[in-house]
């Protein structure tokens, strides 16, 4: 009886292997080499409206000796959506696209003005979509900045995501990726800032230029390198090396020793909201950065008078221009700070009667700066 | 001792030598080694009888035909004159023909109702060296050899404790083999060690020639990949074991001790690991743990991998990965399978062929095979490196069964891998764990101290705690004393 219940067992143990194997059909195997891994996407609006998806994908070519070059291709698309245009790409290329791997993603202007979201949706929808691609603005068209051929890398996939990283360090705007920008889409009172890059045919090289400024889901400004490191500070975000350089008199006959550069080593920010029984808003963004002086060519340290003179200095000029920054995204509706948000937050009754879309531009913000030259490298 | 051959038609010894002799060479088929020398005793005659191949004939002449020449003409029996420390007197013919195959002599005398068995085996026996399988670095350099008695000696040598018990048993109808039992008595689990009487008397076979029969007759489970009972040849490990409470069982002939019941983990410890420090005696035993589970399933992950998920790899690696794989005919499951078979192949080679050729397979295979295989664009570079570290992984096990299981397991994890990814994967180890919390060894739980979970177990079985922390035992093998005595006296706790 008891043999008996093991042979049935194992036949039928058996039979379920030999099932399980002999399903080859329903496999759901997708192999790395059989997949075009696209690797960069930039995504363009075209005047009539449509879709235009170019993609960045490696091609392998094994040479003798297992060497292999690796070289990238470059192919683009047109369509009514972001996916129309890839199974129109799909169409054109051999090999099956695989997306998961995608670093950046790349949007043209004119498209970042009109809406992103649209364009992404279908990488949320995907369970294997790249949501931590980054994303960047690119001035012009998305398409020509996977075209260029800079000497830095051959690679598009390793060049920009490379050049973001280091742009980033140099405190120009955090990286945002797809993932990290879907939430700030649609979150009241609370908007982010996106790379800004122009593409500079001649040296076959991207460069970030600043920020682009976003609102909800759409592109309404943009910020220059300066203005985007200050806004990042003000926002309480120290990146590694966030560096100035500011003019400090105009009387010496070599320009270069007008200025002085300095790196902020540590911030303090205190943000604080009051707000009117008629909903006006006065936001007081109190900012202590120690800095470092990094290139002074005009004169020495060595008095702590001459120090308290550059530290005033430094403040008026940093104020005047957090100042116009500030300006400038009250112009943009591009609350990067997010003082709606807090409102939202901690004086939800204000909030309620208030309407952000409009009254963002309307509120006053004072920047209260002070720096103080805390280091001057190793001499004096 | 039980005994050789119980025959029903025994004849007894008759008073005369000459037909003693003759029936107890159609006894033996009148084999060529069967030599005989003619005495006179107290002026009866009679014949030496022994077997050449077995028995030493100096010790004929020293303790039988000396004494009894020099006592030619005293008064006394034959159990005075004769200095040999076994003497017996025998009255049945077969139990003499017994005798005489573990290499008695037997003295029959005209006129004599029975006969005497002198025990004058000689010790063909090479001396303890080190066992090539299971090296250590520091410690005891000493391994057992293939006799039985010496091989208790080396045990009894590092045991003098009245409470370490021997009980042999004879295995093989054809081949008489002696089979001991080696024990703690006041530490055993009795119930374990009636079990083990239990099974090894049942045992009912031809031959019984080495320690894997015995496995093989005893075990619980056959078809287990998990070898259930762990060989071991060495002395000072068997000893260890011993403390635990458990048995081991040595055979005639094979320098192989058999230690049971064990649990999972013993196959990953090595004596090596209280020689070292406690530091590096963690780790290198985590090393191994880590190293079974990389033998295990590198392989599979690696298919699974680059056949469903390679979204998982890091954005680094996609690029070379891919670029590796680029151009290969086959799938990867076929790859994998072609580089096991092959490394598989260059160990067999290796093991069955002397040490300078063998060395020679190895070098062929590994740059041949390997170098050659991936410029012709066979096989991708990052299998070669999976398989071979995989390969690595398995040798560092210091029990060659356990890592031979571990090779055979990688193949339906392997299928598994390449069927379903990781979800094969994760189904192929729930059925491993599954097995080896099921399994036993000899009633006592297999893959303790894990299942059933024995917090205060795992600080001997997976690291190695100081030894002055260890104030219990194992309790995997359930010995009768929990407690063991490890203090460092002169410090206060």
């Amino acid at each position: 009886m008891n043999t008996l219940l093991t042979k049935k067992k194992w036949f039928l143990l058996g039979t379920l292997l030999m099932v399980i194997v002999l399903l080859t059909g329903c496999w759901d195997q997708r192999l790395i080499k059989e997949s075009r891994l696209i690797l960069a996407v930039g995504l363009d609006l075209e005047p009539n409206g449509k879709i235009i998806d170019t993609v960045v994908y490696p091609v392998v070519n094994k040479g003798s000796n297992a060497m292999s070059l690796v070289k990238s291709v470059v192919v683009s698309s047109t369509g009514v959506t972001t996916r129309d245009a890839r199974i129109n790409l799909d169409k054109k290329v051999s090999q099956m696209f695989d997306a998961s791997k995608n670093r950046v993603f790349l949007i043209g202007e004119k498209l970042a003005r009109k809406e992103i979201y649209s364009s992404l949706d279908v990488i949320y929808r995907d369970p294997r979509g790249s949501v931590n691609a980054m994303v960047a603005v690119v001035k012009g068209k998305a398409k020509k900045s996977l075209e260029i051929q800079p000497q830095d890398s051959t690679l598009m996939n390793i060049y920009y995501p490379e050049l973001l990283q280091s742009t980033s360090a140099i405190g120009l705007f955090e990286i945002e990726t797809v993932q990290s920008i879907c939430t700030l889409m649609f979150d009241e009172g609370n908007d982010y800032l996106l790379p800004y890059l122009r593409i500079n045919e001649q040296q076959q090289r991207a460069e970030v230029i600043g920020t682009a400024m976003f609102h909800k889901r759409k592109m309404t400004g943009t910020l220059t390198g300066k203005e985007s490191t200050l806004l990042l500070l003000m926002n309480g975000v120290k990146q590694d090396y966030p560096r100035f350089t500011f003019k400090i008199n105009d009387q010496k006959e070599m320009k270069e020793r007008n200025y002085i550069t300095v790196l902020v080593n540590d911030i303090e920010r205190k943000m604080k909201i009051h707000i009117t029984p008629d909903q006006k808003v006065r936001v007081k963004l109190a900012l202590k950065m120690d800095v470092n002086v990094n290139e002074l060519p005009v004169d020495h340290l060595d008095s702590a008078g001459k120090a308290n003179e550059l530290n005033k200095t430094l403040t008026r000029e940093i104020t005047a221009l957090a100042k116009k920054t500030l300006a400038k995204t009250q112009k943009a509706n591009c609350d990067e700070l997010g003082v709606g948000k807090r409102i939202r937050s901690f004086h939800y009754g204000d909030w309620k009667k208030m309407n952000w879309e409009k009254d963002y531009r309307n509120i006053s913000i004072e920047p209260e700066i002070k720096v103080t030259i805390v280091q001057h490298g190793i001499i004096n | 001792m039980k005994n050789h051959r119980s025959n029903k038609n025994s004849k007894p010894v008759t008073m005369n030598a000459d037909e003693n002799l003759h029936v107890i060479q159609s006894i033996l088929h009148g084999t060529s080694d069967l030599k005989t020398r003619t005495i006179t005793y107290q002026k009866s005659s009679g014949v030496i009888i022994y077997l050449e191949s077995i028995a030493d004939t100096e010790k004929i002449q020293q303790s039988v035909i000396e004494p009894l020449n020099r006592a030619m003409d005293d008064e006394g029996t034959v159990e005075t004159v004769i200095t040999n420390t076994e003497l017996s007197f025998i009255e049945e013919l077969h139990e003499g023909v017994g005798k005489l195959l573990t290499g008695s002599c037997l003295l029959s005398f005209d006129g004599m109702c029975g006969m005497y068995a002198v025990n004058v085996t000689s010790q063909l026996t090479r001396t303890p060296e080190e066992p090539t399988n299971e090296k250590v670095v520091r410690g005891s350099h000493e391994g057992f050899v293939d006799s039985l008695t010496q091989n208790l000696g080396l045990i009894r040598k590092r045991l003098e404790n009245k409470n370490l018990v021997v009980k042999q048993y004879v295995i093989g109808q054809s081949t008489n083999t002696k089979v001991a039992l080696v024990y703690m008595d006041d530490l055993v689990n009795k119930e374990v060690l009636s079990e083990i009487f239990r099974r090894i008397e049942s045992i009912s076979a031809d031959m019984g020639f080495s320690p894997g029969y015995l496995e093989e007759f005893m075990e619980d489970k056959t078809f287990s990949p998990f070898p259930q009972m762990l060989p071991t040849e060495r002395p000072d490990r068997t000893m260890a074991h011993l403390l635990d409470g458990r048995v081991a069982v040595l055979s005639e002939g094979t320098a192989t001790a058999l230690i049971l019941p064990v649990t999972f983990l013993s196959f990953f410890q090595s004596p090596d690991d209280f020689n070292s420090r406690v530091l590096s005696g963690s780790f290198f035993r985590l090393l191994r743990m880590v190293s079974f589970l990389v033998a295990m399933t590198l392989p599979a992950v690696y298919i699974a991998i680059i056949g469903f998920h390679f979204e998982i790899l890091p954005n680094e690696l996609i690029l070379p990965v891919k670029a590796s794989l680029e151009g290969i005919p086959f799938p990867p499951i076929i790859e994998a399978f072609v580089m096991v078979f092959t490394i598989e192949l260059i160990r067999e080679a290796g093991v069955r062929l002397p040490t300078p050729i063998g060395q020679t397979i190895g070098i062929v295979g590994g740059l041949v095979i390997g170098d050659a295989v991936v410029s012709a664009g066979f096989i991708s570079n990052v299998m070669v490196i999976v398989i071979a570290l995989t390969a690595v992984a398995s040798f560092t096990v210091p029990t060659y069964e356990m890592g031979a299981s571990i090779r055979i397991l990688t193949f339906p994890l392997m299928i598994a891998a390449s069927l379903l990814g990781f979800l094969g994967i994760v189904m192929g180890l729930m059925v491993i764990l599954l097995h080896l919390c099921k399994l036993e060894s000899i009633g006592t739980p297999y893959f303790a101290p894990f299942a059933p979970l024995n917090l205060s177990g795992l600080k001997d079985a997976v690291i190695r705690f100081p030894l002055w922390k260890m104030n219990n035992r194992a309790m995997d093998a359930l010995p009768q004393k929990r407690s063991q005595r490890n203090t460092k006296g002169w410090k206060n706790k």
